[in-house]
Parts: structure tokens; C-alpha cells; sequence
């Protein structure tokens, strides 16, 4: 009897024993933070999950550009989200979930590149060649440099208000290692100046073409030459234009049927297939989605964001406008008929691939350089003409412009016309001095005048710093 | 592992193996009425302090195994006064037994074992069968609601299946769990508390489906509520928020097989609803408005036409329960079986749940020193769902803010999938079934090597596996779509206990030692495509386009020892000790082990000398404890920096950092303090229970907010501290007792105070300097330090001047403005938090009849509606409006409820404020019951039925003084769900509560 009670006594301890290596168990959908650096391949997935960042909902994901289009002339929102609803009346709040998740999400992308940055370099792994490495790199800084980009146009006052020298966002190039860390903004040109470093940097390091979807020294030069535009820097603007249009990976598609396809049209897109949406953590679910916002409700989107009139009228000015053919009739969000375009066209999948940067902005970016620099100049009209000759447009002549504002107009016109939906209308217009809305293109949306003369250095012109951050973070 | 097992079956082996070790022998008896002399069947016959008994048979016999040295042996049976007799050396013992109302002596159930009522010194409330069985509830914790002070439970939405908001004692917790741990015969339940996306999603709303849906309610024998610490030390890690023990039916030795078989049929319809315009009262509006505003317009200019979608939607909801029992037992063996098939049509479209549940407890003495049994409960649901609240696919939402106009058959009478779509024919068409299929059980062995001395094993099992299924036809979702997910749960535990009971003089002890390990392994599989050929193929692989190909895994574990021990001396002077030592998975290495404990003690005064026999008092009993508790709610892996697989882009896999590293992480601590005084009146007729609590919750697990410039929003740290501080009252009384009729009458009541005491350094702060943390999905709802965890946060609405039209707020300074500034304009305006709920049963028998008159109630707290943020928002024609909006200001004086329609700040009207929060305070004559048991006379005549009983019911009859009601919500409701705490009393269109007529039979035989 004494016996068996020893027994038992062993046996409990036996038992506390292997129970507590029982207790040591990890997560099976998860790596640590070390293994996610641990090799080239492990790299290599934070690369592609930063990328998929980029498809989210609130970064390319639709919703900063679907909301800069609909501020201007060129969408009438019919949405029925009272957070989008705020920006097409103009009363947009510290609090709307937009500007907090726009702000969140587009930092969830630039610290995973900073991530990239910060720890590739220190990776020991046979398999991770120069070329692999310099690729990952150049990508992570493409990435945070389109993400400045995006966050430096909605949430700071173009260049033209104070030289630059306004408030941007916080300027955060390094990985989160724990300790918190309270940002001020920086200015524009700081942001901006992060933003030229990253891309040359990108186009250093990367090769003219990866894959459609992927970042590539051509889509960096692409991006320069969109930022010097925005700087007024026209010969720097012109010189990276003709580093794009030098590259033979590149050029002019024959007609529209580039869209959601492989093309050499396209410099850089980003490529969402069927299963990013409602999954992968995008947070694309019912909230929305390129082909949710532009595609009509009877079609499997939402139909949110049918042609404004203002936009019907730009395009019916001149006849026989191929790209007016881009469009279908469907039904809005409450069942009213709308014209929407089929730039976008899948509204069961969401698989539309944004263009985000197409070779004719590149020509019309040079084109408008050109013309701001020395006024009439006919390669600036020959470029516009190949744009209007693919759009089925007769050809214009320097005889048809009586002055150098008069052809930066036409070209205004033909971008607002080729980018349509795209997401340019809003940078376009402000960085111009043009007012977002005049009171004869409001949308049919909109009662009163919201935003009706609403030109860059207004508040309203860009998106609050979100209440939620400032809650967070006192010197914002 | 393996060798776990082993060693536990070894152990029993070694133990049972002895039986001989106690000297036993027999005792037989009679027990009868002391009034009238009739044998008494059913009385529970027990060796005091120990677990060995039997049951009287039909005849009132019994015969028993007692220890050779003699003891004490109990009577006890509902209704009748207990005995204790002496056994001395005597073979054979009969028994008169008196009536008594008092019940002193029935046991309480307990962590891990039971105590007599008496001598209890944990504060826990139980709540029987007859309160439970034969009401058209779908959710156990129902039959909780109002019947026990300090449990607050309030139902989260009226779709069928939706989870109770279960709080013992307060909330806790901020960012965990804050529902208590369920626990059936000795089986802590799954119940997904790990987050995740639950077993079922929300489908919309933040209502999830209740965790323990598919336990039968007229299986429970009782459910018994663990409130302090003394009570829940017990189960350590888990025991913070309560706990609530369900202990189902069982059949008793000797009994002789009894059959009841049960049917009830109702009809029920929603509490209320909102008032929406109709398609004539719209275009009058939308006219008036686009005149007022300046451009002309006349009710023709819009479209014609007109539909009642909230009539297309609803219709009377029908229940149907058939269930059989049998229970019994031979000399040695005891069985309950039972079975029940219920079917649940809900008022609304598109939400039917069907119910097929099975129940088979057995317990056997093998010999005087070994028993073993089982208990298996199976279960299968099928639940037809639909999307809810903040989704189209809700039939409630899209009725609310369909244009009325819009009409759900084109002129050729096809349907129409136009505006919000046509919620009748998609939930007609499409597909959204949730199936769970739930086995829940336990196999013990218990034997007793030496006298006083018990072990047992316990073996349990909780497997659940729940399989949801859409299916969306061409016709609303083109191409046709199509998902899959299988969630399976499983989990498994050993329990190892010895109980030791010794006494010398006049000292009584009872030692429990054990020790556990349960581990739980859940796995899912989520397929979706979309692209079919035809609406014919129903299934995910017929798709031309998989979109989601998904299976993921987890699994925790936990390694507990425990001990308690009680004292008593004189049987008055009561003390009681715990504790338990928990080592969990879910925390990092270095704090992966937690100790939890309490003490306590009780005087039962009216036990003394000094204590006059027959005064006013007829028993008094104080008891205090402290103790602590832990809250382990944080999901699995919460302490690791991780970077989550499953990432794509453009076919290349990825991942994506998802979670911030914070190593130090551990459990919430809960210190709970207790006074609590038990006191009789009048014989017994007067009972009255009184407790005062303090609950100290330290190292909130709080999700703390940091700068989106750290690439993640919120970081997981142990911070903060929270008191809950209440008192808890029950009252019962025999207002009547003579000639037949009886009126009892119970009431209970809980005040609660919560408030926060402290937020990390760091934490956000508003303009005045108060720290806070956002409440997840709502941001005016808020954590505030120096004020309670749901704290609404809001512009403060003014109303509509009555010179002007124009819609006014306060500022922050209480300023009157037209534009108030939305984040820099706001004050506290009330918790989300209920400060007192109740409930007072009325009991009348006389002659067959029972009459039960169940009210309850729940007073302060202040409920949200953000749907009113849509309903109200006159400055869009997009969607329907509440029928408040047509009282609008046209004239200097008007005092009206919406503003001027032509106001230049009419487009502001809508926008969060208090316009749409409201006192959440109502009382609902939650049930009234009238039954009648037919006479025995004409039973007889039937020849097989012993009893019989008919009854109707109307379960939510009436609701009074609810500012909810007035506005069409039903005052229950909770957007945020349960699964953690935030955004509670919170409405987006969220379903009503059902009101229900009931009738049924029941049948003994």
C-alpha cells in the first residue's frame, strides 16, 4: 500500500513533466519576425505580401482614387457609405474611416518596404544572388516611393501653394523594431526628395522589366517623371520621359484593348486576380473595389460612380471619340440608369488590374513639360496628336493654338479625357491652379456647391490628418 | 503525451484494483410522509460527507453501502425537510420526512464537486430544470435572464441563434473575452475564445452565433452561476468572468423508469418595428424637400410605384419542439436518455433553425467502492442564416432603406434586383445554410481505495464541426457564386481528483487535490468560387473560378493542478481555501504559468446558543472570500511578432506582418472581494441574500493603440486596471400559502458601478486630457479612465430651434452652433453600461393551476443607433427614411422633430450625435405562464399516464418605458456581439427580440 502511493507520487510528476512541453506550441499560418528574414525565399514572400499591401482596399485598392475623382468634375458619386459621402459634399472629417485607413493602410505598406530595406542586406543565404537582392531592394523602394506619393497627394497641399515648404506627412524610412516613435510632418519637399531617392535608387538596382505588376527602373523613371511634372520641374520632367519612351520594353498600344490585359502600354499596374478580393486581409469585401465602385449595380458591383455629366459634355464636345466607347449603361447603387465606364469591367471577380502609370500620361507628361517651357512647341503638339490619333481624334497643328497656356489647356483636356477614371483628375486640377469643381460641373449628386471653386491652398482641397493618429500621437 | 495516458489509467488501475481496501456493509429502510404516512419514492439518501447514496424506490425503500463504523446518514427530497440520522450499528433504518419549504439542505453545485446549501460559503446562484424546460428558448443562457442578481444576460440580436450577452458581475475586460466560461458535467466548453472569426462569422452584424446553441435545454438539469472569487478560483486562467456550470438530467438508482414526453407549438412575431415611409409618404418628401431646397418638384417627378418591403420580409414565425425522456435506474445502474427535434421559423425570411438533439447519461456502482458512467450529449443544427445588420444581404436592413418605390416584381412579373436587391427572391434563390454538428461528453471512473477517501478520472470530450455553405445564383450575383468552411474544434481533457474528508471533535475537514490537462486543436477548410455553368450546381468545385482555397490550424493546451480544502468546526464556523496553478499555451515562455487562489469564510449565526430558536430570524449566515481569477481571451498567439502566410500578389505567395512582439505577455488578473449575508424570516418564508463585491481587474490585456506610423494600428500589453464594484440582492417570499393556494414571489436585483482606474502611459488622451482607448468598432464609444469601459463619446444634439428650422448642437463649451466640429465637439454623454437589472418572478398555484408572471428589467445605459444615421439623413434621397423625418419645421414656432427642409445645415442633421442615443432602460413582462396539471382522478382512468400538464406561454409580452421601443429597436441588441466588449448596446438595423405564444403538453408516464 505505502508502495503504491510513492508510485503515484511518480507518476504525478511524470505527468507535470510532460505537460508543460506539451504547452510550447507555435502558430502554423505565421512566421516570427526572424524567420520572415531568414532566407531569400522567406524575403522574397514579405516582397510579394508588400505588394499585396499595395492591392488593399484603402492603398490601390480603389478608394483614395475613386474619392479624388468624385471630388472633381469627372464621376458623380451616388454611393450610399456616409464616410464617402463626406468628400463629395465636402464636409470631411478628422474622424472619417477613410482618411484614418488610407493613412493606415498606405504606412502598413511603407514600413514593410522599410523592413525590405533595412534587413535584406544582412539575409545569409547562398540563394539570395546580387541580382535577387538588388531586385528586392529596388522593389521595396518603389513601393515606398509610389506610397509617399499617394499619401503626399491627399493629404498635403500641392507643391505650387508653398514651394514645398508646406506640411506633408511623417517621414518614417526605417522598420519597426518596438520602440514608438512620435513623428512630426515633414514637408512636401522632404517627402518628395525621399520619393526622387527611392527611385533612382529603384532604377539603379532593377532591370526595365520584371513582370507586368512589378516595379522596374522604367516604371521608377515613369514616376520621376510624374513627380518633376508636379514640381514644375519641366526639363527634369522631360528627361525622365525620355528614358520611358528610349526603353524598347515600352510603348503605345494600337488601340484600347489594353485594359486588364498584358500590354506594353502599361509601365506599371497593379495585377488583382480573383482571389485578392475578400481575402488576403485586403478588406476588399463589401466595402468596395475598383469594379465594386465603377461597374453598375445590375453588372455585380456597386455602381457608385457613374460618368459625370460635366465629363459626358468633355467627351461629346468633339465626335468620334474612341474612348467614349469605353462606357456601358447600367444602374446606380438605387437602381437609377448611369452611364459607367468599362475601364473596369469585372464586378463579380474584381480582377481589374488599375493602370497606375500607362505610356501616353508619359507622352502627355512630356508634351505639358514642353509647352510650359517653351510655349507652342510643336514636338509637344506631335505627341498630343499621337494620343488623339489612337482615340480616332483628327490631328491638331501649332496654327490651332494661339499661345503656350492654350495647348497646356488642350493637353489638360486630352489627359483629363485619356486618364479618365484613373485616378489623375484631382493632382491635374490643383497642381494647375484649377478649380476641383465651377458651379456648372457639379455633379448631379450633389445639392449646392460644395467644392465649387475649391483651388489648391484651400483646406478643403486635401484630406485632414486622421483624428485617430493625432489622438496618438501629440506632435502630429 | 502517450505516456499520460498511460500513467492516468495505471493510477485508476492501482485504485481500482483495491475496492476491497473499505469495510462496508448494508443498511436498509423505509422512508415515508410524516403527514400522511405515504411511502416516498425519489428521496436521496446520502452517507454524510461523502458522495455515496442511493435514491428511494416507488416504495420508498432503500438500501445502502455505509462505512462498518456507522456515520450519519441524509435524507433529502425538493420540498420535504432533510434529515440526518445517526446509523450507530442499526441495519435498518426508517425515516419520517416533513414538509419543509426552506430547502436548506439541498446541495449546490460547485467547482469540481457539490456542498450542502447550508454550509456553502460561495456566492453562486443556481437556476433549475422547471425554470428552463418547455419555453421556446433557443439559447440555454435565456432561462438565466432575471433570475439571478449580478448576471446580467441580454439577448444580442432577435435572428434566431445569435449569442447572449452573458455578464457575471461586470465586465472586466476591455479588449478579451468578457463572457463566462461554460462548463457541462465537468467539460469546459469550446468556445472559439481564442478570436478568430468564430466558428460561424457574424454574417454582417456583430451578432455570432451563441457557443453553447446546440445544448438542449430540456437536457439541463441545472445551470448554477459561479460569482466570487471562492467560486471561481477554481478554474484559475478562466475563471474571471464567471462561470456557469451546467449540469444535466440523470436518471437515480432504484427509481423506477419514468417517460415524459413534451410538445409545445408558438407563433411569433418581432417586439416592434421602425416605422419606414411608404412609397406615397417618400415622394410627398423627397418633393417637399427638392422644393424646399430650391429646386420645384411634385410627388410625380419620381418614380411611381410602390411596395411594403418590411411586410415582403416578415410574417409570423412558427416553433415546433417534440422531445422524449426516460429516466431510471435498477439497483445498481442509472440512466437518462433523452431526445428532442425542434424547429424554429423565424418572423423573418430567410432564418430558420432546426434542432435534433440527444442526450444518454448512465452512472453504475460496479461495488461498493467503484462507480462509473458516462454522460454524452449529441447534437446536430441546421441553421438557415441570413447577412444581418450592416450588410444588403440583410432582409431587415435592405426593408429599412429600400427606396419604396422599388418594387420585387418587374410588370411581367419577373423578380427585380434593383437598389438595395430584392431580399424576398434572394432569400429564396440563394443559399446560406450553417450546419454544426456537437458531440459534448464525459466517461469517469470513481472509486474510493479507503474510507473517506474519493479518486476519480474524468475523461471529456467537446468536438464540434460546423459547416456554413452559400450558394448566390446568376441572377444576384452573375456567374453565380459559391462558398464552403468546415471548422472543426476539438478538444479533450483529463481530470484527476482525490477528495478526503476527516473530522475529529467537533472539526470537520473535506481536502480536494487534482490536477488537469485539456487541449483543444481546431481546424478549418475554406473553399470559394465563383463562375457556374448553371444554378444547378450547387457546389464550390463546379465554380470556374476558385477564389479561396484556404485551411488553417491551432491548438492550445492548458496544465492546471488545483486543491481546496474546507474546514468546519460545529458545522458553524465555515472556512474554505483554493487553488489552482495554470500553465498555458497562449503566453510566452516566461510567464506561461499563473497562480490563482482565494480564501473565505462563513458564521452561521443563527446556529449559536445566544440565537433565539423561534424569533423573527429563522437563519443567518455571513460569509466573506477573497480570491483571485485570470482572463486567458487574448487568442493563441498573441505574444509573438509574427508575419501571417496565406499573402498573395498576382500568384506569388506572400506574407505580411500581422502582429507586433510583446513577450512579457500574461493573463488578466481579477481579485474579487465578497460580503455577503444570507437571512430567513417568518419560518423560512422571507428569504432575503445580500452581496456587496469589489472586483479588481489588473493587467488588462488591452489592445493600445499606436501611431500608424509603426505599420500596425494596436499592440497587445498587459495595462491598465479596471474595478467593478456592486451589490446583489435576491428576495423571495410566500406572500400566500393555506388552503391550496400558494403565492411566492422572488425578485433579485444587481447594481453595478464599473470603472476604469487606469490606462497606460501613452494611451490616446482627448482635449481635456482624459485617457482613453477606442472601443474597436465604433469610435464614439470609448474606455475612460475615471469613468466605466463604454463610455459613449458624442457631439451633444440641441434639437431644431424652433425660430429658425435649423438644426442646433452644443459645442464643447455648451455653446449653441449649426456646425459643430465632429472630433473637437465632443463630451461624454453616458455609458453604454446598464447601472441596475433585475428581474421579479410572480408564482400562484391553487387547485391544477400554475400561473408565472416573469418580469425583468434594466435601468440606466445608453444605446446607439446608428442606423438612424441612415433613417435620419433627410439630405439624401438614396434610401428610406423613418416616419419621424415628415414632422419637419415649416413655421416660426413649430417645436418639430427634423428641421427645416430648405436649412443650409439640413446635410449635417443626420451626422453622429446624440440624436440617436437613447436611454436603454425598459421593463418586459418577459414570460407569463398558465399552466394546469389535470387531475390524478381522471389520469387514472387513462391507465398509463401518471401526470399531465397543458400550458400556454407568451414569452416577451409586453415592454414598458423603453425610449427603444418608442423608436422602434428593440432594446436588446448589441452590434458589437460578445465576442469582446466592444461597441456594446449598439443597433444597425439589428433584428428584434420575438414575441411569442406558446402553448404545450406535457406528459408523465
Amino acid at each position: 500500500m505505502k508502495y503504491k502511493f510513492i508510485y503515484i507520487v511518480l507518476a504525478l510528476l511524470a505527468i507535470q513533466a510532460c505537460s508543460e512541453k506539451d504547452l510550447e506550441l507555435f502558430p502554423e499560418q505565421s512566421l516570427s519576425d526572424e524567420s520572415a528574414f531568414a532566407d531569400a525565399n522567406a524575403a522574397q514572400g514579405v516582397l510579394f505580401g508588400t505588394y499585396n499591401l499595395l492591392q488593399d482596399l484603402h492603398v490601390f485598392g480603389s478608394q483614395p482614387q475613386i474619392v479624388s475623382d468624385y471630388c472633381t468634375d469627372n464621376v458623380n458619386f451616388v454611393g450610399s457609405f456616409p464616410s464617402l459621402q463626406e468628400f463629395n459634399l465636402y464636409t470631411v472629417a478628422a474622424s472619417n474611416s477613410t482618411v484614418t485607413e488610407v493613412w493606415q493602410d498606405t504606412y502598413e505598406a511603407i514600413l514593410s518596404s522599410n523592413a525590405i530595406i533595412a534587413n535584406v542586406p544582412n539575409i545569409e543565404d547562398p540563394t539570395l544572388t546580387e541580382e535577387r537582392a538588388n531586385s528586392l531592394i529596388g522593389e521595396a523602394h518603389f513601393i515606398r516611393a509610389i506610397c509617399y506619393f499617394l499619401l503626399a497627394d491627399i493629404y498635403a497641399q500641392p507643391y505650387q501653394v508653398e514651394s514645398g515648404n508646406n506640411l506633408a506627412v511623417p517621414l518614417v524610412t526605417e522598420p519597426f523594431t518596438g520602440e514608438i516613435i512620435l513623428y512630426e510632418r515633414a514637408t512636401l519637399n522632404q517627402i518628395h526628395a525621399l520619393i526622387e531617392s527611392d527611385l533612382l535608387e529603384a532604377q539603379a538596382l532593377l532591370p526595365e522589366v520584371i513582370a507586368q505588376g512589378r516595379a522596374s527602373s522604367i516604371a521608377a523613371a515613369a514616376l520621376l517623371s510624374r513627380l518633376k511634372l508636379y514640381r514644375n520641374e519641366y526639363a527634369k520632367a522631360i528627361e525622365y520621359a525620355d528614358v520611358v519612351m528610349a526603353s524598347s520594353k515600352y510603348s503605345m498600344a494600337t488601340d484600347f484593348t489594353f485594359y486588364n490585359r498584358l500590354s506594353p502600354e502599361i509601365i506599371f499596374s497593379i495585377e488583382n486576380t480573383a482571389i485578392d478580393f475578400e481575402n488576403q486581409g485586403d478588406e476588399e469585401s463589401g466595402s468596395g473595389s475598383w469594379d465594386d465602385y465603377y461597374v453598375g449595380s445590375t453588372d455585380g458591383g456597386r455602381g457608385d460612380c457613374p460618368f459625370s455629366k460635366d465629363l459626358m459634355n468633355a467627351f461629346e464636345a468633339e465626335a468620334g471619340d474612341r474612348r467614349y466607347d469605353l462606357k456601358e449603361p447600367g444602374k446606380t447603387f438605387s437602381g437609377e440608369d448611369a452611364i459607367f465606364t468599362t475601364k473596369y469591367n469585372d464586378g463579380v471577380n474584381n480582377t481589374s488590374d488599375p493602370a497606375l502609370i500607362r505610356y501616353t500620361e508619359i507622352m502627355l507628361n512630356k508634351a505639358e513639360a514642353l509647352a510650359e517651357l517653351n510655349g507652342v512647341d510643336a514636338e509637344a503638339i506631335s505627341l498630343l496628336n499621337m494620343v488623339r490619333s489612337r482615340a480616332g481624334l483628327e490631328s491638331r497643328t501649332v496654327a490651332d493654338f494661339g499661345s503656350g497656356s492654350a495647348l497646356v489647356s488642350a493637353i489638360l483636356l486630352e489627359r483629363r479625357k485619356e486618364l479618365a477614371f484613373e485616378g489623375h483628375r484631382r493632382m491635374d486640377l490643383l497642381r494647375k491652379g484649377l478649380p476641383l469643381r465651377t458651379s456648372s460641373s457639379v455633379p448631379a449628386s450633389v445639392k449646392g456647391s460644395p467644392g465649387v471653386n475649391v483651388t489648391a491652398g484651400d483646406p478643403l482641397a486635401i484630406w485632414p490628418v486622421p483624428q485617430a493618429e493625432r489622438d496618438v500621437n501629440p506632435n502630429l | 503525451m502517450k505516456n499520460f495516458l498511460l500513467l492516468s489509467f495505471l493510477l485508476l488501475f492501482l485504485f481500482s484494483s483495491n475496492q476491497t481496501w473499505a469495510q462496508q456493509r448494508t443498511v436498509s429502510g423505509k422512508v415515508t410522509s410524516s403527514s400522511d404516512g405515504v411511502a416516498l419514492p425519489g428521496v436521496n439518501v446520502v452517507v454524510k460527507g461523502t458522495t455515496t447514496g442511493t435514491v428511494t424506490d416507488i416504495d420508498g425503500n432503500y438500501t445502502l453501502s455505509v462505512p462498518s463504523d456507522g456515520g450519519v446518514l441524509t435524507f433529502s427530497f425538493i420540498g420535504l425537510a432533510s434529515r440526518e440520522v445517526q446509523i450507530g450499528s442499526r441495519s435498518s433504518i426508517n425515516v419520517e420526512m416533513d414538509e419543509d419549504a426552506k430547502q436548506l439542505n439541498e446541495v449546490v453545485v460547485q467547482a469540481y464537486g457539490q456542498q450542502s446549501e447550508k454550509l456553502n460559503i460561495q456566492q453562486v446562484e443556481t437556476v433549475g430544470s422547471n425554470a428552463i424546460e418547455n419555453r421556446p428558448i433557443l439559447s440555454p443562457q435565456e432561462a438565466l435572464q432575471g433570475q439571478a442578481g449580478g448576471v446580467q444576460v441580454m439577448g444580442s440580436s432577435g435572428t434566431l441563434g445569435t449569442a447572449q450577452n452573458v455578464r457575471i458581475r461586470g465586465v472586466t475586460s476591455i479588449t478579451s473575452g468578457t463572457q463566462p466560461l461554460y462548463v457541462i458535467d465537468g467539460v469546459p466548453l469550446n468556445d472559439n475564445s481564442a478570436g478568430g472569426t468564430g466558428y460561424s462569422g457574424t454574417a454582417g452584424g456583430g451578432s455570432a452565433l451563441n457557443p453553447i446553441f446546440d445544448l438542449n435545454p430540456n437536457d439541463i438539469e441545472s445551470m448554477t452561476v459561479l460569482k466570487d472569487a471562492s467560486a471561481t478560483a477554481l478554474y484559475g486562467s478562466r475563471g474571471a468572468n464567471g462561470v456557469i456550470i451546467i449540469t444535466t438530467k440523470k436518471g437515480a438508482r432504484g427509481e423506477k423508469t419514468k417517460f415524459s414526453a413534451n410538445y409545445f407549438t408558438g407563433w411569433s412575431e418581432a417586439t416592434v418595428f421602425k416605422d419606414v415611409l411608404s412609397a406615397d409618404q417618400f415622394r410627398q418628401f423627397r418633393a417637399d424637400y427638392s422644393t424646399a431646397t430650391g429646386t420645384p418638384a411634385t410627388p410625380e417627378d419620381f418614380n411611381q410605384g410602390g411596395f411594403d418591403w418590411l411586410d415582403g420580409v416578415t410574417k409570423t414565425g412558427r416553433t415546433n419542439s417534440y422531445s422524449m425522456s426516460a429516466r431510471g435506474g435498477t439497483e445498481k445502474t442509472a440512466f437518462y436518455v433523452g431526445g428532442t427535434y425542434m424547429n424554429a421559423d423565424s418572423y423573418q425570411i430567410g432564418n430558420e433553425v432546426e434542432k435534433l438533439n440527444g442526450r444518454f447519461n448512465l452512472s453504475h456502482q460496479a461495488s461498493d467502492a467503484v462507480s462509473l458512467g458516462f454522460n454524452l450529449g449529441i447534437s446536430r443544427l441546421d441553421n438557415d442564416r441570413f447577412f444581418q445588420e450592416n450588410s444588403t444581404g440583410s432582409p431587415l436592413t435592405v426593408a429599412y432603406l429600400q427606396l419604396p418605390y422599388v418594387e420585387p416584381l418587374d410588370e411581367d412579373g419577373n423578380p427585380t434586383n434593383a437598389g438595395y436587391g430584392n431580399p424576398i427572391y434572394e432569400q429564396e434563390m440563394n443559399k446560406f445554410q450553417f450546419i454544426s454538428r456537437r458531440n459534448t461528453g464525459n466517461i469517469y471512473l470513481q472509486v474510493k481505495p479507503i474510507e473517506n477517501l474519493i479518486l476519480k478520472t474524468d475523461w471529456g470530450i467537446d468536438m464540434i464541426q460546423t459547416e456554413t455553405t452559400s450558394r448566390d445564383v446568376d441572377f444576384f450575383s452573375p456567374g453565380g457564386y459559391a462558398y464552403k468552411a468546415v471548422v472543426q474544434d476539438n478538444k479533450w481533457l483529463n481530470t484527476n481528483t482525490a477528495n478526503y474528508n476527516f473530522g475529529f471533535g467537533e472539526s470537520n475537514f473535506s481536502v480536494l487535490a487534482g490536477f488537469s490537462f485539456e487541449t483543444s486543436k481546431r481546424n478549418d477548410i475554406t473553399v470559394e468560387g465563383s463562375g457556374f455553368v448553371s444554378d444547378e450546381l450547387p457546389n464550390v468545385g463546379s465554380a470556374g473560378t476558385p477564389t479561396t482555397t484556404s485551411a488553417t490550424g491551432a491548438e492550445w493546451a492548458l496544465f492546471s493542478t488545483f486543491g481546496r480544502l474546507n474546514y468546519d468546526l460545529k458545522n458553524k464556523y465555515l472556512f474554505e481555501a483554493s487553488i489552482r496553478r495554470d500553465g498555458s499555451s497562449r503566453f510566452g515562455s516566461g510567464n506561461r504559468f499563473g497562480v490563482f487562489w482565494a480564501v473565505s469564510g462563513g458564521w452561521l449565526i443563527s446556529d449559536e446558543d445566544f440565537f433565539p430558536e423561534s424569533g423573527l430570524i429563522s437563519f443567518l449566515k455571513l460569509t466573506s472570500s477573497y480570491g483571485t481569477s485570470g482572463n486567458d481571451r487574448i487568442g493563441n498567439y498573441a505574444s509573438l511578432g509574427l508575419y501571417t502566410g496565406g499573402r498573395d500578389y498576382n500568384g506569388n505567395p506572400g506574407i505580411e506582418a500581422s502582429q507586433a512582439a510583446n513577450s512579457d505577455l500574461t493573463w488578466e488578473q481579477t481579485a474579487q472581494l465578497d460580503i455577503s449575508l444570507d437571512a430567513r424570516f417568518f419560518s423560512d418564508r422571507l428569504r432575503v441574500n445580500a452581496s456587496w463585491y469589489q472586483k479588481n481587474t489588473t493587467d488588462l490585456l488591452l489592445s493600445v493603440p499606436v501611431p500608424r506610423t509603426t505599420g500596425f494600428t494596436s499592440r497587445i500589453q498587459n495595462i491598465g486596471e479596471v474595478v467593478n464594484r456592486g451589490i446583489d440582492l435576491t428576495i423571495a417570499g410566500d406572500v400566500i400559502d393555506n388552503n391550496g393556494l400558494k403565492w411566492t414571489i422572488t425578485g433579485n436585483l444587481g447594481y453595478l458601478h464599473n470603472e476604469v482606474l487606469s490606462l497606460p502611459e501613452g494611451s490616446s488622451e482627448d482635449l481635456d486630457g482624459n485617457k482613453f482607448v477606442t472601443q474597436a468598432s465604433f469610435s464614439s464609444q470609448r474606455a475612460v479612465e475615471g469613468r466605466s469601459i463604454n463610455e459613449w463619446f458624442l457631439v451633444r444634439y440641441k434639437g431644431v430651434n424652433p425660430e429658425t428650422g435649423d438644426p442646433e448642437w452644443l459645442d464643447k463649451n455648451g455653446e449653441v452652433t449649426n456646425t459643430p466640429n465632429n472630433p473637437d465637439d465632443r463630451v461624454f454623454a453616458g455609458s453604454a453600461l446598464p447601472k441596475f437589472t433585475g428581474g421579479l418572478t410572480n408564482q400562484l398555484y391553487y387547485k391544477g393551476f400554475d400561473l408565472r408572471v416573469f418580469v425583468n428589467f434594466v435601468s440606466g445605459g445608453k444605446t446607439y443607433l446608428a442606423d438612424n444615421e441612415f433613417s435620419n439623413n433627410i439630405a439624401s434621397g438614396g434610401f428610406n427614411h423613418t416616419r419621424d423625418v415628415l414632422n419637419y419645421w415649416t413655421k416660426p414656432g413649430d417645436k418639430t422633430f427634423a428641421p427645416y427642409l430648405g436649412s443650409e445645415y439640413i446635410a449635417n442633421f443626420d451626422n453622429e450625435s446624440t440624436l440617436h442615443l437613447f436611454d436603454a432602460s425598459y421593463i418586459r413582462v418577459k414570460n407569463i405562464t398558465l399552466g394546469y396539471k389535470i387531475p390524478q382522478n381522471i389520469l387514472e382512468k387513462s391507465r398509463f399516464l401518471s401526470d399531465a400538464r397543458v400550458y400556454a406561454m407568451v414569452q416577451n409580452a409586453f415592454t414598458f418605458a423603453s425610449d427603444l421601443m418608442d423608436e422602434g429597436t428593440d432594446p436588446e441588441v448589441s452590434n458589437g456581439g460578445t465576442s469582446s466588449n466592444s461597441a456594446q448596446a449598439e443597433s444597425f438595423y439589428t433584428s428584434p427580440q420575438s414575441r411569442t405564444f406558446t402553448v404545450g403538453v406535457s406528459l408523465g408516464f
